[in-house]
């Protein structure tokens, strides 16, 4: 919005510019270079031409896995959206204490290895498992709910994987709401849903926007979690580039489909950067 | 305002009781912030019709009372009614008009839909609502910014913006937060013009927070005094000037020569008494109840500067000083004098007005006042 306002300044050389010198440096030997190679490969293997693409796009499995994956992405999304506004809400009017608190709950699974919990995972949610032993215990149930080698053994652990880039960007940009804001729209008439549906929500949503960004893309190119939690017949595009590569040895077909995963997910950057300006979505954005 | 005898108390703290019915009244209002007394028993009454301000230092509490009013704050002790009935509806509910300090526009909507929104609340038709706003555009001379958002608009600008919103929809009480602080001298003065023409017209009652007392002593019918979280003195404008309830308003209301010393009495006359001077008082000024320390209070403007060897009369306090500094200001002239006592004085005469040449820099004067000029408060 403010963006028509912004004068463009002269831009001035900038010696601290120096110092992202090493950062692009890394991302050219360990990012662009394998990206480089893969591209090729998926144009030159095993032959020179597009029959890679050709072959993803011919064949009904591998298109169906792309739509498998972007339905997933999309319902892991969804869902740790539901769960992650009220969480962040929680966080941002809590007390100091409690912030903390929700917070390093929250952060807890980024310090803990991707696979351990994954497994731990499994273990809770299989046939044998913690949840399923109580259930049957209780009475509750009578015979084991499955649980896991399914969607919803995928999304459960997807979903608390990415919660901390849901619970973050929409945490970031509560903070920096005026609490007077809700106060003025009380004062002028609204009661507290009218003035949460009116001011807060939309004020609140470019980070809610950009935490569905992250989680999105994060789920798209994921591998483990439904690897060992999903039903392999419903695989993602993850786990069958890694079929391609590992099993196959098709590294041809692996890197078309890596590529087109990367196609996918830039395009959906490129769509929602015209819908709002990214950077503010992460933060840039600067209230005064 | 007028010279000659007046009648003189020592804490006149209760001003007359407003004769018609309380629109807004305060009672025993405490706000406690742990051991902070934010809000310290403030009892008030603001008329229908009338416009109060709340005047004091930075941290006195003038915008706690204004969000305990308003609903936000919940007063630790104490009871706010309105029309004379005890108020305990939510904020939403209250019809309190509300400028905070900070604006509060909201980032995401126009000028002109920040105005609307209450409007849009009270479900008034588009139609109503965009005649509505454009008036209330224009009052505050903001007729062709109607469509920015706040974020493209100055702070003086965003201001008149909040003042519009909170008037818009016709509250019977406004409260207004320092509504004017980010405006030059020319806007401020026209909006404050703006603001009491439309609280006239509308009958509109107001609680007004400044810290600029030229602005209180402009607008208001009332003038409340805060510090530290209590009110100090309730009245208008000239009875706070003249009458100042207590040490705190003298000096902090308009410019003050301050001496302090204790009451004597000797043959009937009556002496404030310090090491360094000996000034008769009023006949009128009560004693002390607990014979403290009183300080003499003479505004500038009653202070006359004549040559050291001038001839004063007996109903008149002298005190020898030098000038110090002579301010031209176009329309008076401020001196600054330094007593042999060591006090510093401060002397304003307007130009054209005064006889005599101006005393020069460095000379040696005599100030004086007449008795009836000192205003004797406690202190404390
Ligand atoms: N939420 C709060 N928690 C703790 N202390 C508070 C809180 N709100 C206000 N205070 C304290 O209460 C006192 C009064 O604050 P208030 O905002 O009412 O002052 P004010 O008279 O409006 O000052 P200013 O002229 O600077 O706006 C201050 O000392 C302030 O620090
Ligand atoms: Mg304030």
């Amino acid at each position: 919005m403010a963006a028509g306002l912004r004068k463009a300044s002269p831009r001035r050389g900038n010696r601290w510019a120096w110092f992202v010198l090493p950062a692009l440096l890394f991302l050219a030997v360990f990012f662009v270079y394998p990206l480089y190679e893969m591209l090729n490969r998926s144009f030159t293997e095993p032959d020179v031409g597009l029959q890679n693409n050709v072959a993803f796009f011919g064949t009904d499995v591998y298109v169906r896995v792309l739509i498998n994956t972007l339905r997933i992405s999309f319902l892991i999304t969804a869902i740790c959206m539901l769960f992650a506004y009220p969480y962040a809400y929680i966080m941002a009017h809590a007390s100091r204490r409690t912030a903390g608190v929700l917070l390093i709950a929250v952060l807890v699974p980024f310090w803990s290895s991707i696979l351990v919990r994954t497994y731990a995972w499994a273990v809770i949610l299989q046939d044998t498992g913690l949840i399923n032993s109580l259930l049957l215990g209780l009475g509750l149930v009578d015979e084991p709910l499955s649980l896991v080698r399914n969607l919803l053994g995928t999304v459960i652990g997807m979903v608390h994987i990415l919660m901390p880039f849901m619970v973050l960007p929409i945490y970031a940009v509560m903070k920096g709401i005026d609490t007077n804001l809700v106060k003025a729209a009380a004062n002028l008439g609204s009661s507290p849903l009218d003035a949460f549906r009116r001011v807060y929500l939309p004020l609140s949503l470019p980070g809610v926007f950009a935490g569905s960004l992250l989680v999105f893309v994060l789920s798209l190119g994921s591998y483990v979690t439904p690897a060992v939690l999903g039903n392999p017949d419903q695989a993602m595009l993850g786990q069958v580039i890694v079929t391609q590569v590992q099993s196959l040895l098709n590294w041809g077909m692996g890197a078309a489909m890596a590529l087109i995963l990367l196609l996918v997910t830039l395009l959906i950057l490129a769509i929602a950067g015209r819908i709002v300006n990214i950077g503010d979505a992460f933060g840039g954005r600067t209230t005064d | 305002m007028t010279a000659g005898p007046r009648p003189r108390t020592i804490a006149n703290k209760t001003d007359d009781p407003p004769a018609d019915p309380a629109s807004l009244t305060l009672q025993k209002v405490s706000k406690h912030y742990g051991a902070l007394r934010a809000v310290d028993e403030v009892d008030l009454e603001v008329r229908e019709g009338e416009f109060v301000t709340f005047l004091g230092p930075s941290g006195s509490g003038k915008t706690t009372t204004l969000q305990i009013v308003a609903g936000f704050t919940k007063p630790t002790s104490g009871k706010v009614l309105i029309d004379g009935k005890p108020v305990t509806a939510p904020p939403h509910k209250r019809d309190i008009g509300m400028v905070f300090q900070n604006y509060a526009l909201f980032p995401h909507m126009t000028a002109a839909d920040n105005i609307g929104y209450p409007l849009k609340i009270r479900k008034a038709s588009k139609k109503e609502r965009r005649g509505s706003i454009a008036e209330a555009l224009d009052m505050v001379g903001l007729a062709e910014h109607g469509d920015r958002y706040p974020s493209q608009l100055s702070g003086g600008q965003q201001q008149r913006v909040a003042l519009a919103r909170a008037l818009v929809f016709r509250p019977r009480i406004v409260l207004l937060d320092e509504p004017l602080g980010a405006l030059d001298k020319k806007l401020r003065e026209h909006l404050q013009l703006e603001i009491k023409r439309i609280q006239h017209e509308l009958g509109i009652t107001m609680v007004y927070v400044t810290h600029e007392q030229e602005e209180a002593l402009v607008m208001s019918d009332r003038i409340v005094v805060f510090n530290e979280g209590r009110v100090q003195q309730v009245g208008t404008t000239e009875q706070i000037y003249e009458r100042p309830a207590s040490l705190f308003v003298a000096d902090f209301i308009g410019e003050s020569n301050i001496f302090q010393g204790s009451l004597e009495d000797h043959g009937g006359t009556r002496y404030l008494v310090s090491r360094a001077f000996r000034f008769k008082i009023p006949t009128n000024v009560s004693s002390p109840a607990d014979d403290g320390p009183l300080a003499l209070v003479v505004r500038p403007e009653r202070l006359r500067i004549l040559r050291p060897d001038a001839h004063t009369q007996v109903e008149e306090n002298t005190v020898e000083a030098v000038v110090e500094d002579v301010i031209y200001l176009g329309n008076e002239r401020r001196y600054t004098l330094v007593a042999a006592s060591g006090h510093n004085l401060i002397g304003r005469h307007q130009v054209g007005v005064s006889s005599g040449d101006s005393p020069l820099v460095g000379t040696k004067v005599l100030a004086v006042w007449h008795v009836e000029d000192s205003i004797v408060v406690p202190i404390g």
